[in-house]
């Protein structure tokens, strides 16, 4: 591919302990310029390591291989000082809890205004007027008395908004997004996505989103990344992904969710659960909970197979 | 009705607000007003809506958990609104429920067994066949017979959901009230919890409300549906019926908002006016694109076709 925004080569990290525990296990995939990457996976995947990873904020503990480039720096080998420059104004995340990510203490201004201050914004004038052109941005009613609201004071829904506003305040060039509609209603959902597509679209930024939900990956991908235990399994457009999937887990994933459609049959999950970290099998992730397992799959990792230009898939099966 | 299993009559939830240092009430939330709702016999009856409209606080009216202010609640043709504690015993025995986190509804210091124990107790079996019961409880929920001896933290988000099921199914309960029970589980989990339930409902004849926020879900396996909007009913109708033919405009915009499937964008209007400034009875007139003078008039569920209500003035 061309033009790369953001490349992730060979991204492996581990948790130091009595013993290594490897998180992340040589992740690859590059971001174009505005477009929308999804990672899809099972909690316990490394969805949300692999977006820490990016901006630096992993715990102590943990350790990054591999390389991260962003604008011809390898974000991996940043010191903090560098890194904090980059957070926010060019690389910026949307957390899942909306009702955590804002401090119960300081008021919906408070924390606007601290984005433009910690980049070396003095005027204090126009500080107001741009947070409310935030406000305005993402569509919270009655902005002028909102600023200067508490969090407790709004909704989730709202929160969210608040929240994407920020991250998207200083025109960065890459968001990301780690389940920002997990905790809401369908109803708040869906105006959250639109709003996030909107934005998107608007300020030409590269987004990755990550979710547990392929049905909102049809709303807001490009591209798809199947993730499992740490590693890639399946990886293509989001149409070739959503109706011609290869890998046995991106099709019991796809069997998993109920509709309408699927009244008066039972449903086919995916057998068992996400191993712990600790206990990985050997081979191919996923053989355990494979339905369609054979001897070479407990023995040997499958290597990328592509089934189409830009769609490939980790499987023994697909040839 | 013989088959009806449960039957809401006018269920009232009002919660006081109070103000002040002597705790003066000042107005109340009606978290639950005036619900009618019926279960038949080896039926999931699924009531949807968006967090806050009361859902969670109709269940545990239903369990008597909470004391409801107005109503009356049959159970098998028999009024359970007056029991005494001692005789809920035996009607919350036959009634249980599955709540919606399974990380804090289990006690952490207890080994499954004895979280089991409890109920098998109080289902009266003898002393040297609860053990059996109990394995005989884990299997039907699909664990093995050894985890009994194990403690809640070392299971996943969906096993301890299946503890959770198997605690309610240790009672011979013949409804079992659902709350949200999928919403905290990845999707591939929650198909198997799914499946379990179907299951249940066929092998021993169960009945289900099934509280989610879920249409996917609803609309996959609930035989009849109760939306609710701001403590109130706004439509009931067979799961077909309403994924079909919705006629209440909130009912639309849920149904609109599925992720995947849309037909058109839903109207989601959120500003009409405040609450204040419009003069109707109708809790959604504020979001509703189609409001009008009509609104004014006096709201009742309405029967527009059979088995099929729907409370708006403009229908």
């Amino acid at each position: 591919m061309e033009n790369p925004i953001l490349t992730v080569q060979d991204l492996t990290v581990q948790i130091k302990n009595q013993q290594d525990i490897t998180i992340l296990n040589n992740i690859n995939f590059d971001l174009q310029k505005g477009e929308t990457l999804c990672i899809v996976g099972e909690s316990g995947c490394g969805k949300s390591f692999t977006a820490l990873s990016i901006m630096g904020l992993l715990p102590k503990k943990a350790k990054a291989y591999g390389k991260i480039m962003f604008k011809g720096k390898n974000l991996l080998q940043l010191s903090n000082e560098e890194l904090r420059d980059i957070r926010g104004k060019e690389i910026s995340m949307v957390f899942q809890d909306p009702l955590t990510s804002l401090n119960p203490l300081f008021s919906i201004y408070e924390q606007l205004s601290e984005i433009f201050i910690a980049h070396g914004f003095k005027n204090k004038k126009e500080l107001k007027t741009r947070c409310l052109k935030i406000l305005e941005d993402v569509k919270i009613p009655d902005p002028k008395t909102k600023l200067f609201s508490y969090p407790h004071e709004l909704s989730g829904g709202q929160r969210q908004r608040i929240l994407i506003g920020m991250a998207v305040a200083l025109e960065p060039d890459i968001i990301i997004a780690d389940e920002p509609t997990t905790a809401l209603d369908v109803t708040i959902q869906y105006e959250i996505l639109s709003l996030f597509n909107r934005l998107k679209r608007k300020k030409g930024l590269s987004a990755l989103y990550i979710t547990h939900d392929l049905s909102v990956v049809s709303e807001v991908g490009d591209r798809v990344i199947i993730m499992y235990a740490g590693t890639i399994l399946e990886q293509g457009p989001k149409e070739s992904i959503l109706n011609n999937p290869y890998h046995p887990y991106t099709k019991g994933l796809l069997n998993s969710i109920p509709s309408l459609e699927k009244r008066g049959s039972y449903l086919t999950p995916i057998p068992g659960f996400v191993p712990s970290a600790e206990n990985r099998p050997k081979g191919c992730p996923f053989h355990p909970r494979c339905l369609k397992k054979q001897a070479i799959c407990t023995k040997k990792v499958p290597d990328k197979t592509f089934v189409s230009d830009n769609h490939f898939v980790y499987c023994h099966l697909v040839k | 009705m013989k088959d009806t299993i449960l039957e809401l009559r006018g269920i009232k939830k009002y919660f006081p607000i109070q103000k002040g240092l002597l705790k003066r009430t000042v107005g109340y939330i009606k978290a639950v007003d005036h619900v009618d709702l019926f279960v038949k016999r080896n039926q999931i009856v699924g009531i949807v809506g968006e967090s806050g409209c009361g859902k969670s606080t109709l269940a545990r009216c239903i369990l008597r958990l909470y004391e409801i202010d107005d109503g009356k609640i049959f159970f098998n043709g028999k009024d359970v609104t007056t029991l005494t504690k001692k005789e809920l015993k035996s009607y919350r025995q036959k009634v249980q429920i599955v709540f919606q986190d399974p990380y804090s509804s289990l006690n952490p210091k207890l080994t499954i067994k004895s979280s089991l124990m409890d109920g098998v107790k109080q289902a009266n079996v003898e002393k040297p066949k609860r053990i059996e019961k109990i394995s005989e409880l884990l299997e039907l929920v699909g664990l093995p017979k050894d985890s009994m001896h194990k403690y809640p933290h070392q299971f996943s988000g969906g096993q301890r959901q299946r503890i959770c099921i198997a605690r309610a199914l240790s009672l011979n309960p013949e409804l079992i009230v659902c709350d949200e029970p999928v919403s905290a589980l990845d999707v591939s989990v929650q198909a198997q919890i799914i499946n379990l339930l179907m299951e249940l409902k066929e092998k021993i004849g169960l009945s289900l409300i099934f509280i989610t926020h879920d249409l996917n879900l609803v609309g996959y396996f609930c035989d009849y549906v109760y939306v609710m909007y701001m403590g109130k009913i706004v439509e009931c109708a067979p799961t077909l019926d309403i994924f079909k033919n919705p006629h209440h405009p909130y009912t639309r915009l849920l149904l609109d908002s599925i992720p995947g499937k849309r037909k058109q964008r839903p109207d989601s209007v959120f500003i009409n006016k405040q609450d204040s400034q419009l003069n109707t009875q109708c809790g959604f007139a504020p979001r509703c694109k189609y409001f009008s003078k009509k609104c004014e008039n006096n709201l009742d569920l309405r029967e527009i076709e059979k088995g099929h209500w729907v409370r708006c003035s403009l229908i």
